[in-house]
């Protein structure tokens, strides 16, 4: 995580004072982060936007009550996880795809050397990873992408360390399955 | 997550899943985001109650200006009654 206990420490501090300007500071640090978790979660742009309003609507509501200690990442993906849980809870049968991003999205690989084969090899994880269920999502995204240590993520999904343990050993075999460990892993040449 | 094997797959993975190209937040949606927000935010001293906040209420409303417009009244009612008795 990019921001220190200490600096955590500090602006948790300034968000229960309620002093001004304290939650522009969460927004400007964090809300990219934030935004590359719903969109990689929902894989949909109009829905990570609305989950991303709601996120940051809920997080301004109970910002006055953080606890001394907390750390703010965390707690800000724990309330975007469970808006997008609610709004899945919705839809018992969903039937949208999800948007392939590769086209709009500034990539730092792409580029006129980038061979076929290797953005091929992209588009087939991109596919396979959007056919994962949230949960393997969830867990790929906040331990892989994010860096999250198993601790740190339990209280995000609400579940003990070696649930995640579990879960991302889970998740990790049903992405290679799709694709092959191979290309999973880009390790083929 | 166990031993130097797993921690190289899950390196592999993790640098293929970054590569996943994820487009940034259209500026328009983010400024209404912060907005709205903003608008949630619970400002310094809202939903407390303290005297300092009752006397700012009492200054900025109209019951003192009818407190004394009724006291007033009532005493020159008063004064008129009394002359009246014992005038």
């Amino acid at each position: 995580m990019e921001a220190s206990a200490e600096e955590d420490r500090a602006l948790v501090g300034r968000l229960q004072r309620q002093e001004r300007g304290a939650f522009d500071e969460l927004y400007r640090l964090h809300h990219a982060r934030i935004w590359a978790f719903l969109l990689r979660l929902s894989g949909r742009r109009d829905e990570a936007e609305d989950l991303f309003q709601e996120t940051w609507s809920r997080a301004a509501k109970h910002a006055h009550r953080l606890e001394d200690g907390s750390r703010l990442l965390p707690w800000l993906f724990t309330i975007a996880r469970n808006e997008h849980r609610n709004a899945r809870r919705f839809l018992l049968f969903d039937f949208r795809k999800r948007e392939r991003f590769a086209a709009e999205a500034p990539r730092e690989t792409a580029g006129p050397d980038e061979s076929l084969d290797a953005r091929r090899r992209m588009e087939k994880l991109e596919v396979a990873f959007g056919e994962l269920s949230d949960g393997d999502r969830e867990v790929l995204v906040l331990a892989l992408i994010e860096g999250l240590s198993a601790p740190e993520i339990a209280p995000i999904l609400g579940l003990r360390d070696d649930a995640v343990r579990k879960r991302l050993s889970r998740a990790r075999a049903a992405l290679a399955a799709r694709i092959g460990s191979d290309d999973a892993t880009g390790s083929t040449p | 997550m166990t031993n130097d094997g797993a921690r190289t797959d899950d390196d592999s993975l993790a640098g293929a899943l970054s590569a996943l190209p994820v487009p940034p937040i259209d500026a328009e949606v983010s400024a209404r985001t912060l907005r709205r927000a903003r608008g949630e935010l619970r400002m310094r001293g809202e939903g407390t109650v303290s005297f300092a906040g009752l006397l700012a209420l009492w200054d900025a409303s109209a019951v003192p200006a009818i407190v004394l417009l009724t006291g007033a009244t009532y005493g020159a009612l008063a004064i008129v009654r009394m002359i009246e008795i014992f005038g």
